[in-house]
């Protein structure tokens, strides 16, 4: 295997419908009022986005969750004389993989074992408040637990993802609200408690097929996520912009590492000088058509069509070569890599950036 | 052959020269659920006693040895009533002359000149999985009249014409309940009434209008 490049995106699947689930029968009939506190409990403390569904042992018709408080008594005597059954819920439940499932109750659900080893009993959680759900063990039970322990099995959001594998180098990324992170000799894509998740990234790997994203809930559970084909709509090239004639003045005279006048308040400034700070604060970029650009990170700049033309290339990692980036994570100095096939890691050189860096026939990368 | 399948999924199979139709097997436990799970007089305290005789299998890995835990036992005549009235129109316990007619007829020809597995592939293509897949076990168990569980599964409950009354009639296999009763000669009577015993079972017949079922039976061959 060697390095190659690749695009892919990574949509985080839809937040598991929550399912919640009352016993009602005689078995339970003296935990009624326990049943009743945990379940207001819950639907108390879900977010307001989590839109659950309540039903009743043995009845496969739902009920409105925000009616629960005004309607309990006649919800629970209406249900009294169905027998403990599961099968009439879970068969409403066509797509298990998209529920997280719990039912509160007391004394045996005697069709449990039907589920044995299916994709709905995995997704349930039975909760006992007194004598156990189950003949035999086929599923988690907990004992009287809190609301809160029940709310983050029913609702158990992503807080955490990061993008990885062998020789994962991320080269460009569509959602700004991610960040480079060297983890030991390895690098990857970080997003934490974001309010959207979904990215295309440009990157390297080594093979690409084996990036991952691992995904970290709030009760500390992971998945691994592998990534989804993407195409150049979810990862458009940034625009090219055009030097005005004073900045490709300056342009010229930097890239020979001789002094320019700054085409913003036109006084003599270093070859390698980006922000000019003869007006005080914190300066100004000596390009102005970049700064109105709002680029941020690394800029290639070469000529063409006798123009000087500019393009973001890259908020974190900068390509340099087949198998050699440049790399500026948050708080250290931008950093040469050179790739190990060996190793499948990238190793730091003893090279560092300079601005103009040539990138290519009549081509220079400048940091900003 | 021609079956049809009830409100539960599970199949009666169309006697014509009999003028009813019978359920292919003893009603199991899945299926009087389903009317567990109905609003009426049998809820979990209910269940719990009849299982607690005869307890509960599931029908997705009930084995040779345990099969029987499979079908609803126990339970009194009024009550498996109950359960074929709620089945619709024209549902009921046979009675001891159709029980026995039903018994001969499979004894002679246990597949209706049918090959039983198709039986199965159909109801598993036509949604009713349970019963297809109960089917497809049962058939790895038992050859050819075995199948229909009349001799070697449960006593079921028949209404006698001459008395009125309900008496069981079956021979279940000895590992099961242990007895020597030929179902064509004898009866079965619990020594009390309301006596729960775990041998006792059900089956259930139609009696059908014609017009009524014609369309909705499924000819296999």
């Amino acid at each position: 295997m060697t390095l190659a490049e690749s695009v892919g995106k990574l949509s985080l699947p839809e937040a598991p419908k929550a399912v919640l689930i009352l016993d009602a029968s005689e078995s339970a009939e003296r935990q009624q009022e326990a049943i009743l506190q945990l379940a207001r409990g819950v639907l108390d403390l879900l977010p307001a986005q989590v839109d659950p569904v309540l039903y009743f042992l043995g009845n496969p018709s739902p009920y409105q969750p925000a009616q629960l408080s005004t309607n309990a008594g006649i919800w629970f005597l209406e249900n009294r004389k169905r027998a403990s059954l599961v099968t009439p819920i879970f068969e409403q439940i066509a797509e298990p993989e998209r529920v997280r499932i719990a039912i509160v109750g007391a004394g045996k659900v005697f069709d449990l074992e039907d589920w044995e080893n299916t994709l709905h009993l995995q997704r349930t959680l039975l909760v006992r408040l007194g004598d156990s759900l189950q003949p035999r063990p086929v599923a988690k039970e907990l004992a009287s637990p809190a609301p809160t322990e029940l709310v983050h099995w029913l609702h158990d959001p992503v807080q955490h993802v990061a993008l990885s594998g062998p020789g994962f180098m991320p080269l460009g990324w569509s959602n700004d609200s991610y960040q480079l992170v060297r983890c030991g000799a390895a690098f990857a894509l970080v997003g934490e408690n974001l309010s959207q998740w979904p990215v295309a990234i440009r990157f390297l790997a080594d093979p690409p097929q084996d990036v991952r994203a691992q995904l970290q809930h709030a009760s500390g559970t992971t998945d691994t996520l592998p990534l989804q084909p993407a195409n150049s709509n979810d990862l458009p090239e940034p625009p090219i912009g055009r030097l005005d004639a004073r900045e490709q003045e300056a342009f010229d005279c930097a890239i020979h590492q001789q002094p320019f006048r700054c085409p913003s308040c036109g006084g003599e400034c270093a070859w390698d000088l980006l922000r000019c700070r003869a007006r005080g604060g914190f300066g100004h970029l000596v390009y102005p058509s970049i700064e109105r650009a709002r680029l941020n990170g690394f800029v290639r700049m070469w000529r063409g069509d006798g123009d000087v033309c500019f393009r973001a290339a890259g908020r974190g990692v900068l390509l340099i070569g087949p198998d050699q980036v440049i790399v500026k994570t948050h708080g250290a100095r931008p950093l040469i890599y050179q790739y190990s096939p060996s190793a499948k890691q990238w190793q730091e050189t003893s090279e560092y950036f300079t601005q103009y860096l040539r990138v290519g026939p009549d081509a220079y990368a400048i940091l900003v | 052959m021609q079956y049809w399948c009830d409100q539960v999924g599970f199949p009666l199979i169309c006697l014509p020269q009999l003028q009813l139709d019978v359920q292919l097997l003893p009603v199991t436990k899945v299926q009087f659920e389903r009317f567990l799970a109905q609003l009426n007089d049998f809820g979990d305290n209910w269940y719990e006693s009849v299982l607690a005789i005869n307890p509960r299998t599931s029908w997705r890995r009930f084995t040779e040895h345990d099969r029987e835990r499979l079908f609803i036992t126990g339970i009194l005549p009024n009550e498996a009533r109950t359960y074929a009235q709620w089945l619709g129109e024209g549902f009921d316990l046979p009675t001891v002359q159709e029980w026995r007619v039903i018994y001969q007829a499979v004894q002679r020809d246990p597949t209706f000149s049918v090959p039983l597995p198709e039986l199965a592939d159909q109801l598993i293509r036509d949604g009713n999985k349970v019963a297809g897949q109960i089917v497809r076990r049962l058939l790895d168990q038992l050859k050819g009249p075995q199948l229909w569980l009349m001799d070697g599964g449960l006593v079921e409950w028949a209404r006698d014409d001459s008395t009125g009354q309900f008496v069981g009639l079956g021979s279940p296999r000895h590992a099961f309940y242990p007895n020597a009763w030929n179902p064509i000669a004898d009866t079965v009577r619990p020594l009390a009434a309301g006596q729960r015993l775990y041998y006792f079972g059900m089956r259930v017949v139609h009696k059908p209008s014609r017009a009524a079922t014609a369309d909705s039976s499924v000819a296999l061959w």
